[in-house]
């Protein structure tokens, strides 16, 4: 997996990641929707019991991250909390900053701010607002952020969040402000949603974790190693070591091709479906993991209406990498693959019947973790 | 009349918490939540749902112009649902040092900006897909990928929306489109400088005055004579002064406006005149005791008592009582004293 003198791996070694990088992968939940959000508070907290290191709540469109979360922190006592993720354009800046003060300061120091572009159907379609310019934007929001919990006043030259307001495109009456209130932490982890190399590159130069998507361990250095070892060429000797949160779909079993199959429509809809044609990151990463034809095919199905069709393409050997699915000897062998690449954090959505069931499946998890 | 009290997430959070939890055995019926320089609302909202069983919980307020209206109403949905339909959404404008200076956001229109928001949220709520061409808002976005879409979560539109507003206009539409009003600095001998403009947009909706839940704040504090009376006032006649005196911009001071319409336009200008020029001390002088008792809740038990038999003659519904008191127990104190004396008042 990690060639000698790649790039990848040498900024793994410089960083002092690998096998001895930290002494226990974390493992995060994301809980699957079930629509009844109290049976999912029960869940996270035999989840918090079951060794389960942070929970992340997502938001798209159904509901928001921050409530629930807020929730949680009044339910749990050790769990970290995270959004996965806040889509960066639905609220200012400095309305960001407060929200994961907030959050920092109702869960007393257990929050972590994900943050990702979200996609321009929900953005453009749903908030109205135009869906341009993902990374100076994000670039120039961690710096706000950062500013507000230093409890700086807040003053900006940015070209999308320009603060106070310039007084020729306002009224003129805004003063540089600072938070009254001293947050918990000065510095909240922030953790970018991010696959394109440009993104990617900023995440690793800027964030404390980053979250890539349909993570493929023996493609990362070949995807994402030039733009990690870019980011991280100008990362802020004060950051911690890169966070790579990866969310693998995860089931523990001997018939690996029914949980596989459960996996197609929704590596299906984002390959073939998440964007127009030439405007889809999910079918561009599936290219660059090197699944040229297939991730054409998918799309020409998925577009065409043919869904059923667009899932019964997806590749097989994709899904069985991309994924935590198998008997355990199978599922332990593709932790250590993630790990082998610099993963840190592990995400899954415990999926069973029951929620003993999910519980169990957490135990499990953290087990074959930490022999890992 | 309701009981109401409203909290800062600042400082102490799990004293702050406590307080909730304790007023909710009280009896209080709704805590509302500031979006504070330091948090959000949302958060400690979240929070509260799931460690309160009965007390109504509001933002007071959501800060618009800060947040989407769509995710405004996403907010309020899912705050309805972890408290169980306990959430009131609370809106307010805020002021342009507040939403340009810390939010870099244009200021301008607030009057459009609150209506255009109120109907994006109204139709979230009802889970329609959202489609709304407004001067400041064009929901999809005209030219994008993006098409009408509706939340994925069931429609809610039960929510009760409240208005925090002071100016005329801002009043008629609250009585237009809103479920209760959220004021400040209120006078209940002075309610019809505020009452005729929200009774013109509720009639101007075919509505009336009595459809709107009125709610108003004021600090609560009991001296047990008049020698602790005259300490507290004097020290309120600054505070007031302050506000009067130092809060907004050179041009705007909402609660000098506020205390103008009351009919204290020359004290408020010429308290302002001082502050500004250094003399605070001078300012607070020329505060009259009437300026501080009128607006607040402040007195011997029995002066308290009749001044919230005024309130409720005076068409409040719900009153926001902000318990004077050093510590965590003297608050509570207050507060209790307080509630016993609504129920005596009865409403």
């Amino acid at each position: 997996m990690l060639t000698n003198g790649s790039i990848y791996a040498t900024l793994l070694f410089n960083n002092g990641f690998g096998d001895q990088r930290r002494t226990a992968m974390r493992i995060a939940v994301v809980p699957g929707y079930s629509g009844d959000f109290l049976a999912t508070v029960q869940d996270i907290l035999d989840y918090e019991s079951a060794g389960a290191d942070m929970a992340f709540v997502p938001e798209v469109y159904t509901f928001d991250a921050v409530s629930q979360l807020g929730y949680l922190a009044a339910k749990t006592e050790r769990i970290e909390l995270g959004s996965g993720i806040l889509p960066i354009y639905t609220r200012t800046p400095s309305l960001l900053a407060m929200t994961a003060a907030g959050l920092d300061y109702v869960s007393g120091g257990r929050f972590t701010l994900g943050l990702g572009a979200s996609g321009p159907q929900v953005i453009e379609g749903f908030h109205g607002v135009p869906y341009d310019a993902p990374l100076a934007r994000t670039r120039e929001i961690v710096t706000i952020c950062r500013q507000v919990w230093r409890r700086e006043r807040v003053v900006q030259q940015g070209k999308h969040y320009p603060i106070p307001l310039p007084a020729d495109q306002g009224t003129g009456l805004g003063k540089p402000l600072k938070l009254i209130n001293h947050p918990v932490r000065d510095r909240i982890p922030i953790m970018i949603a991010s696959i394109g190399p440009r993104n990617v590159q900023l995440t690793a130069e800027i964030a404390e974790g980053w979250q890539p998507f349909f993570f493929l361990p023996e493609q990362a250095e070949q995807v994402w190693g030039e733009s990690l070892a870019a980011g991280h060429a100008r990362r802020d000797p004060e950051l911690p070591e890169l966070d790579i949160v990866v969310q693998p779909t995860l089931a523990i079993t001997d018939d690996p091709e029914a949980a596989y199959d459960r996996v197609r429509p929704t590596v299906a809809l984002y390959v073939g479906g998440m964007g127009a044609r030439g405007h889809n990151f999910y079918n561009d990463l599936a290219r660059r993991y090197g699944y040229e034809a297939e991730a054409e095919l998918i799309q020409d199905l998925y577009l065409a209406g043919k869904k059923a069709e667009a899932a019964a393409a997806v590749p097989h050997e994709l899904l069985e990498r991309i994924s935590l699915i198998g008997p355990e000897g199978h599922v332990r062998e593709r932790i250590a693959a993630m790990r082998s690449a610099g993963v840190s954090t592990i995400t899954i959505t415990p999926l069973a019947p029951t929620r003993a069931e999910r519980v169990k499946l957490v135990e499990r998890m953290r087990q074959l973790v930490d022999e890992v | 009349m309701r009981t109401a009290t409203t909290v800062e997430p600042a400082g102490n959070w799990r004293e702050t918490m406590e307080f909730v939890v304790e007023a909710e055995k009280l009896g209080l019926d709704v805590c509302f939540v500031a979006e504070a320089w330091g948090s959000d609302a949302p958060s400690p909202l979240g929070y509260l749902a799931a460690r309160t069983d009965r007390i109504l919980l509001g933002s007071g307020i959501i800060q618009v112009g800060t947040r989407t209206p769509v995710a405004v109403a996403m907010a309020a949905l899912t705050l309805s649902e972890l408290s169980e339909g306990r959430f009131i959404l609370g809106l307010g404008s805020s002021g342009p040092q507040i939403i340009e200076g810390l939010h870099g956001v244009p200021f301008s229109r607030p009057l459009a900006r609150m209506r255009e928001t109120v109907a994006i949220i109204r139709q979230v709520f009802n889970g329609e897909k959202v489609d709304h061409q407004g001067v400041l808002f064009r929901i999809p976005l005209p030219n994008g990928d993006g098409r009408p879409m509706r939340l994925t979560m069931p429609p809610n539109p039960d929510i009760p929306l409240y208005l925090a507003t002071l100016s005329p206009r801002m009043l008629q539409l609250t009585g237009e489109v809103a479920d209760g009003w959220l004021g400040t600095s209120f006078v209940p001998e002075g309610a019809e400088a505020y009452f005729q403009h929200l009774r013109t947009g509720a009639e101007s909706a075919g509505r009336s005055l009595a459809d709107l839940d009125i709610c108003q704040g004021a600090e609560v504090c009991f001296a047990r004579d008049e020698v602790e009376l005259r300490e507290i006032l004097g020290r309120r006649k600054k505070e007031l002064a302050f506000s009067l005196g130092g809060m907004g911009s050179a041009g705007t001071n909402f609660y000098n406006d506020a205390y103008s319409r009351q009919g204290w336009a020359e004290v408020a200008a010429e308290v302002r005149t001082l502050w500004l020029a250094g003399r605070r001390d001078a300012a607070a002088g020329l505060v009259t005791d009437e300026m501080v008792l009128a607006t607040t809740l402040i007195g011997t038990e029995e002066m308290v008592r009749a001044r919230l038999a005024v309130w409720r003659d005076a068409g409040v519904t719900t009153v926001r009582l902000y318990p004077a008191g050093e510590t965590l127990s003297e608050r509570l104190e207050t507060l209790g004293r307080a509630l016993s004396l609504v129920q005596v008042v009865g409403g």
